[in-house]
């Protein structure tokens, strides 16, 4: 796994968000503590300057310059350990007394380094927090305090946040690193198994850990997918093998008529003959290739968007009346119980295809001087449509088989069909969100087509 | 008939071509949608065969152009198989009928008989009349030789479509489409079935017969053979 890759996942991307967040909270932190701390000390000096200047300017007001000048000569001798600074200077900038050199005569707040002599002759540079103001007769005054502890708690209280701050920083990363390789690693895991399956091995499973947490949940939900998907590729494989050996039997026939027809010579007429049942057998797997391409089209499910509102009792009942007389050609008899008005959404030829289906799959596989019966009851707010018959029925473990292509019971092999009929109205049921079940009407087979509420 | 088959498949548009002259019609072929469009505003025809899928201008929007600049002539759509949705799209087009490839070539020649021949803009009638066969529209009833016979509703649809059609060959397929309303083809004899029953109500009794069995193809309701 390289550096650059784990610079690009999800995981260190959060270590970056990480990072900033302990930042700002560092940094909010801080300017609490600073606040809290070189602040209060910084108020602090500028109360006692503050003061310091009140009194000296009533100094000035009640004896003028001389009696300031005595006071701050007071002010400098009393003071032993050389806190407090000052400057009296006239208007031409010329000092008149205190300890500070002159300056320019800038009013309000200033902060400036003052050199002070410390033992050993060694020179020290000190903050100084003063305010200047000017006197009435061009005099300037400057009172100020040594800050020189202000600046160090200033110099204490950065330098600790810094490094808090670095460390926070470097921390996050290496967190973020850690963590996204392990989710890298989990990744890849899932990445592999995909890669292998594309690769074409579609057995592959992702492993799970057992624990239980998401990944773990991520997998087995790929896992079901896959299984699903490999459940229709099986049966895909199926109906492509079930076509194509559909497809060989009446195709081989074809090709052995006409093969028969070219080695014997034969009358005109013989030739008409063989030319004839060759259409008949070109007819019959074009119908197979209809019926397989409107099922293929009903799955897609396109025809959904085209639903209108429609009868269901005269549909159903225009059905019946078709068939009533070919049940009786057949030696059937076609019973119906329909009451009016039931309507339903759906799609008027899909469905009067369905209902043909249903019932020309129990004309065609029940004995002659058997009934059948259709129904239409309004349920609820939706509707039930039985079709029931009185032949053999179909045995339970069959009952699902029945619906796919080319699936025909062992029973019906005599009989024609391209065991497509149910497989066309298993995909319409689907299409209609009809929920069909067969059951054993003993005897004979029991269809309800259970349409959804509306 | 003069009738325009546009077919951009060679074999296709050579074999209907074909079997139309040997019936005595003129046929003229274009292989795309532009040469068709050019030929229908152009010159008369009796019938228009249109194939669905045609290079550059396809059927449908050929069809839809001919039908704005005030093309009347009557479409017949090829369309594929397996496109249940392609018959109303040809017909929302000014499609006036569709027939799927591949298809037998008795069901194209009875089609573009019952297209080619519609009388144009003939005021409804609401008596037809074959022989001494009488359909009445408006009151439902129908008598052979002033004998009132009952028929069921499906069977009067079945009679009425074969009148319409009188002296023409009608196929199986454009009785299920046409009467029933069924777009595919059921297994069981249906359209045997009710014809016979429609035989034994109104031919039965009466001399000379009137609903005829074209072999391989379909009926055809006339007065003699």
């Amino acid at each position: 796994m390289n550096l650059n890759r784990l610079l690009h996942t999800t995981g260190f991307r959060y270590a970056l968000l990480y990072v900033a967040l302990f930042g700002a909270s560092v940094l909010v932190l801080f300017g609490v503590v600073y606040w809290n701390t070189a602040g209060y000390m910084e108020r602090q000096l500028k109360e006692v300057v503050d003061a310091d200047v009140q009194s000296l300017k009533g100094d000035y007001q009640e004896g003028g310059v001389n009696d300031l000048h005595r006071s701050v000569d007071d002010r400098i001798a009393s003071d032993r350990h050389r806190q407090n600074l000052y400057l009296l200077q006239d208007r031409n900038g010329a000092r008149i007394a205190g300890n500070l050199e002159p300056r320019r005569p800038l009013t309000g707040w200033q902060e400036s380094v003052h050199s002070v002599s410390a033992e050993h002759d060694e020179e020290e540079h000190h903050l100084i927090l003063g305010r200047g103001v000017m006197l009435p007769g061009g005099f300037y005054l400057f009172v100020a305090q040594d800050a020189n502890q202000l600046d160090e708690i200033r110099d204490l209280t950065t330098g600790a946040f810094g490094w808090a701050f670095l460390a926070v920083a470097v921390l996050a990363v290496i967190g973020g690193m850690v963590m996204s390789a392990g989710l890298l690693h989990r990744v890849e895991t899932v990445n592999r198994t995909a890669q292998d399956i594309i690769q074409g091995d579609l057995s592959r499973r992702i492993p799970t850990r057992g624990t239980n947490d998401e990944f773990d949940q991520l997998a087995a939900n790929l896992n079901r997918m896959l299984e699903r998907i490999q459940l229709l590729m099986e049966e895909l494989r199926q109906v492509s093998s079930d076509i194509a050996h559909d497809l060989r039997t009446p195709l081989g026939r074809l090709r052995q008529h006409l093969e028969g027809a070219r080695l014997r010579p034969g009358t005109v007429e013989e030739y008409k003959r063989v030319i004839d049942r060759a259409i008949a057998d070109t007819d019959a797997i074009l119908e197979t290739f209809a019926a397989l391409l409107r099922i293929a089209q009903v799955e897609s499910g396109s025809r959904r968007s085209k639903f209108t509102e429609l009868d269901l009792s005269q549909l159903l009942q225009a059905v019946v009346e078709t068939y009533t007389p070919v049940a009786e050609d057949g030696d059937h008899t076609l019973v119906s119980a329909i009451p009016p008005g039931v309507t339903i959404r759906g799609d008027r030829e899909l469905l009067t295809q369905m209902f043909v289906n249903l019932i020309e799959n129990a004309l065609g596989h029940t004995p002659s001087g058997t009934a059948i019966e259709v129904s239409l009851e309004s349920s609820g707010p939706g509707a039930l449509v039985t079709v029931v018959d009185h032949g053999t029925g179909i045995p339970e473990h069959e009952r699902r088989k029945v619906f796919q292509r080319f699936y025909r019971l062992d029973t019906s092999r005599g009989t024609p069909g391209s065991g497509l009929g149910l497989a066309l109205v298993a995909a319409i049921a689907e299409l209609h969100g009809v929920d069909m079940t067969l059951s054993d009407n003993q005897p004979g087979l029991r269809v309800m087509l259970r349409f959804p509420a509306r | 008939m003069k009738i325009l088959v546009i077919e951009d498949d060679p074999d296709t548009a050579e074999y209907i071509a074909q079997g139309l002259k040997e019936l005595g019609h003129t046929v003229d072929i274009a292989p795309n949608g532009k040469d068709g469009l050019f030929l229908a505003a152009g010159e008369k025809y009796d019938v228009m065969v249109v194939d669905r899928m045609l290079p550059g201008l396809d059927g449908l929007g050929l069809v839809k152009t001919a039908r704005g600049a005030g093309v009347a002539t009557p479409v017949l759509f090829l369309t594929t198989m397996g496109g249940i949705d392609d018959r109303v799209e040809a017909l929302e087009a000014g499609g006036d009928d569709y027939l799927v490839k591949p298809f037998a070539f008795a069901e194209l020649v009875a089609r573009i008989n019952a297209l080619g021949r519609r009388p144009a803009l003939v005021p409804e009638q609401t008596v037809l009349r074959v022989a001494d066969l009488e359909v009445d529209l408006i009151r439902h009833t129908v008598k052979r030789r002033g004998q009132r016979i009952d028929l069921q509703p499906r069977e009067f649809r079945l009679l009425e479509y074969l009148m319409r059609h009188a002296g023409r060959v009608v196929t199986r397929t454009m009785l299920l489409e046409h009467v029933w309303d069924f777009h595919f083809d059921p297994k069981t004899s249906v359209v045997e079935t009710h014809i016979s029953r429609l035989r034994s109500k109104i031919d039965k009794d009466f001399a000379p017969e009137l609903i005829h069995t074209v072999r391989g193809t379909g009926y055809s309701l006339r007065e003699s053979e």
